[in-house]
């Protein structure tokens, strides 16, 4: 419910570009309702990289925080808010991680094989199918990249590290993991705009 | 952009990315898919739920967020006490008020200034907002001085003058080169604006021989800046020249059309 005003607005009703558009205004029932749509997601995600439930949590607020400052910075023409969402996450929970490198455990880079979807209880079926179907789609892609540039992808998305520090643990030269990471994610690109056949 | 849409460029290759991107739309939509797939990778985790009070406490960190105190009703117990306290409290109130008048007025002159000054910036910042908005050249020159502003701030650099070598007119430039020389920004003033598509050639010279580095435009105002990457560090050279690109139309006694500055490598922290 909106504090001052008659009228209840359902924040259901509204897309996350309009959801967005909201919280530039500082409506801060349209960051409650993106917390609704995506605080799950940023949280598994967060938790899946940092390994640790208050470090997830601390991290989750300050993505929120992060995303109350900066949707303002959030342009139609970069994507779905949904993508800028899981970018500014993403960015946070990576910075998290090169802070405190020494003191994460590591993962086996090999150790990226299953991915499981598990249903949310926030989102309508409709919605989560959808999702689900996506997700399927990109984890198709994913396991269907030479073992070497889903690696990099699953190292570079899931470890925070740079293109030099994969080199460096991989024991690669620079542009070859460039390569990689170029050639993956052209393929993962492709997948979205529909040119790869499930 | 595979690397950007995935977080992992270096700062300095992130704002280069960032700076090209600006300008170009199609890159733009390249990495907004790119980043779709990285966001699509990021939902594929398992999902948990956060705990319940999680969104209550990142409600409560939002900027201006306050806890509502509601003050209980006053009595009227107290009423006879009051009569001989007050005695004491008023001379003591109407200190504090003097004094806190005082202070407000001397805060508020200090304001004022501060007022004045910033409504004068604000004025020059409004007149630069619309020309930017009818010239989309001057939004180039803003991104550019964005990225000279970013270069400024992440590097020790050398600066080096660049003036006309005839001492006239009223052009100038300036060439911010990184520490290891292998990057530069070049910004110039008061040069007169070529015709389309001419522009200005920027030479880097070493024992009389001349390397062309990059090509630069100017706009009405005869400001133009553009990031050079010489194949060899810039220490290498010994002067910077510019110079009207040779399809310019010949103007009789454009002595301030050139501009040239010694390089030499002294570093000057930011």
């Amino acid at each position: 419910m909106v504090r001052g005003h008659s009228k209840v607005v359902d924040y259901q009703e509204y897309d996350d570009h309009q959801l967005m558009h909201q919280v530039t205004l500082e409506d801060k029932g349209a960051l409650e309702a993106i917390y609704t749509r995506y605080g799950s997601s940023v949280y598994s995600l967060a938790m899946y990289m940092l390994k640790q439930e208050a470090l997830a949590e601390e991290a989750t607020q300050d993505i929120f925080l992060n995303i109350w400052l900066k949707a303002s910075s959030y342009k139609t023409d970069r994507g779905e808010p949904r993508a800028w969402i899981m970018s500014v996450a993403h960015h946070k929970i990576v910075d998290v991680i090169r802070a405190r490198r020494r003191t994460l455990a590591a993962m086996d880079p090999d150790g990226y094989e299953t991915l499981e979807l598990l249903p949310s209880a926030q989102i309508s079926t409709e919605e989560e199918v959808e999702r689900n179907i996506e997700r399927e789609r990109i984890l198709k892609a994913v396991a269907t990249l030479p073992p070497p540039q889903r690696q990099v992808i699953m190292m570079a998305y899931f470890e925070g590290y740079t293109q030099s520090e994969m080199a460096e643990i991989l024991k690669q030269p620079l542009g070859t993991v460039k390569t990689r990471v170029r050639l993956a994610m052209q393929k993962l690109r492709l997948v979205l705009e529909g040119d790869v056949n499930d | 952009m595979g690397a950007y849409a995935l977080d992992i460029l270096d700062q300095e290759e992130a704002v280069l990315v960032e700076f090209h991107m600006s300008g170009c739309y199609q890159c733009r939509t390249t990495v907004a898919l790119m980043q779709s797939s990285a966001a699509l990778i990021g939902e594929s985790v398992d999902r948990l739920q956060p705990p319940a009070s999680l969104q209550a406490r990142i409600m409560r960190s939002l900027p201006g967020t306050g806890v509502e105190i509601t003050t209980p009703a006053k009595t009227t117990a107290s009423r006879g006490w009051t009569g001989s306290l007050s005695k004491v409290l008023m001379p003591l109130a109407a200190v504090l008020v003097l004094g806190l008048l005082s202070y407000s007025v001397y805060v508020s002159t200090i304001l004022s200034s501060r007022v004045e000054n910033l409504q004068r910036e604000s004025a020059v910042l409004t007149r630069w907002g619309k020309l930017a908005a009818q010239e989309s050249q001057v939004m180039d020159r803003l991104n550019e001085l964005r990225a000279a502003s970013d270069f400024l701030a992440e590097t020790e650099s050398t600066d080096v003058i660049l003036e006309s070598p005839n001492d006239s007119g009223n052009s100038g430039g300036i060439l911010l080169v990184a520490d290891d020389g292998r990057r530069a920004m070049l910004m110039v003033t008061g040069m007169r604006e070529l015709e389309p598509p001419s522009s200005y050639d920027v030479w880097l010279v070493r024992q009389g021989q001349s390397m062309w580095a990059g090509q630069l435009k100017v706009d009405s105002k005869g400001w133009g800046a553009v990031t050079l990457h010489p194949p060899e560090p810039l220490f290498e050279f010994d002067m910077v020249r510019l110079t009207p690109a040779p399809s310019s139309d010949p103007v009789p006694g454009r002595g301030d059309m050139v501009l040239e500055g010694q390089i030499v490598s002294h570093k000057v922290a930011r």
